[in-house]
């Protein structure tokens, strides 16, 4: 499991504390420090970069600051998929009718009422916290593969229509990329299922650590199958990671016996989804699923891509 | 209509589980804000409703009852762009003092 720790304790979560007042933040960080880790800061606008950049376990918003007010931060904040999840608890002075409209109008997961009360600040955050370390972690388990610790074809299923509208919005390219184990039958009929498995295991620890940026995605999608969804990536940047994929791969230096180099080898097809253009993320990934059967058919250890031209070019780790 | 507490310190560390020293930390602020305040005051320089909010929220942490219910009509005064009267301010003023003398006391004690 490498993806995230398996289990997160309340002390592990992050709280982070938006009030412009120093006496408000001052309480909330004192009080909640010894059984949470805390993070603070003065502005609206300082939170939704926060929350972008390392996205908090909960948010403690105040509502009335200068500039931007907490009801406004809380749309921002549920309108964007990186920080939609976030609970935001309102902290606030006013609790009249009209005020709690507002807070849950914006998204607000719940409110506590200013002065605060302190035991009554610990349990309702005790208590958002522990929802969420549940809702987390029923999330890991079915969206990880069990044997190999990344993504499965469910959290593929669920994300990747997320991911297309995010690259359409930022009008950036996305590339797929797909590999498979090369010879992986002759290596399971010779060595057993459960050295195939531990192999399995080790070809997606050496993809996942081929991956440089978190936001790319390694996903199982069949037996000896994987494919790396690559966000903000053009052509090029494809190539280059799939030239390096082969090289870690064949630098694990598995003994493989029915390989031609005496090791495990993958073999990898790639290619670019363009939004704004003629084509969709579906014809990408059949063109990766092409371009993986043309590295096959070419004597495997090797993959191929689409170029900005169209047209299918090989390359070897 | 009751009188509202000057500083009722008891409900306050009540509130903040009985901790002394966050308590004290919160006085320490509060005593610079209002002293912020006042000078504002003295110099004839209007109130903003961010310090009418600030001196509110800070009345209300410590216990300060009467405070928070005078700058509470004061920020909702401003907030509807009311011009605070000589009365209004003179009243502010007295709030102000009163909680000092309050805090002053309860430091040494």
């Amino acid at each position: 499991m490498y993806n995230k720790k398996t289990s997160r304790t309340l002390q592990d979560c992050n709280v982070l504390i938006v009030d412009d007042q120093t006496a408000s933040r001052l309480i909330m960080t004192t009080l909640l420090e010894p059984l949470f880790t805390c993070h603070s800061v003065d502005s609206a606008s300082k939170a939704i970069e926060f929350c972008r950049e390392t996205p908090p376990d909960l948010v403690l918003m105040d509502v009335y600051m200068p500039d931007m007010d907490g009801h406004e931060a809380c749309i921002i904040l549920s309108n964007d998929s990186r920080t939609e999840d976030i609970p935001v608890v309102f902290v606030t002075a006013s609790v009249s009718d009209e005020e709690q409209e507002k807070c849950w109008n914006a998204g607000g997961a719940d409110f506590v009422q200013k002065p605060v009360n302190g035991t009554t600040l610990i349990n309702r955050v005790k208590f958002h916290l522990s929802s969420k370390l549940k809702t987390d972690l029923l999330e890991q388990l079915i969206y990880t593969d069990r044997l190999t610790g990344c993504f499965n074809r469910h959290y593929l299923e669920e994300h990747l229509p997320q991911m297309v509208k995010d690259a359409e919005r930022e009008n950036q390219a996305l590339s797929v990329a797909i590999f498979d184990a090369d010879l992986f039958k002759q290596f399971n009929d010779h060595y057993g299922h459960i050295k195939g498995d531990s192999c399995l295991w080790k070809i997606a620890k050496s993809l996942q650590e081929s991956l440089l940026r978190p936001r790319d995605k390694l996903i199982r999608v069949g037996g000896e199958e994987f494919l790396i969804l690559l966000p903000h990536t053009s052509e090029h940047g494809a190539r280059t990671v799939c030239e390096r994929i082969l090289q870690t791969i064949s630098h694990q230096y598995i003994e493989h016996s029915a390989s031609p180099t005496g090791y495990l080898t993958v073999s990898a097809g790639a290619a670019t989804y363009h939004p704004n253009t003629d084509t969709s993320i579906d014809k990408a990934l059949m063109d990766a699923d092409k371009c993986l059967y043309h590295a096959k058919a070419n004597g495997r250890n090797s993959y191929a891509f689409i170029d900005e031209h169209g047209d299918m070019l090989v390359g070897a780790g | 209509m009751t009188e509202l507490a000057v500083l009722d310190a008891e409900q306050a560390l009540y509130r903040l589980g009985n901790h002394h020293v966050l308590y004290s930390r919160l006085l320490a602020l509060f005593e610079q804000q209002a002293g912020d305040l006042l000078a504002q005051l003295e110099n004839n320089q209007p109130i903003t409703v961010l310090s009418a909010h600030t001196l509110k929220g800070s009345a209300a942490e410590i216990g300060a009852e009467n405070l928070r219910n005078v700058m509470q009509h004061t920020e909702q005064d401003l907030k509807a762009n009311k011009t605070l009267s000589s009365q209004q301010l003179a009243q502010i003023k007295e709030a102000i003092s009163l909680t000092q003398q309050a805090v002053i006391t309860y430091q040494h004690r």
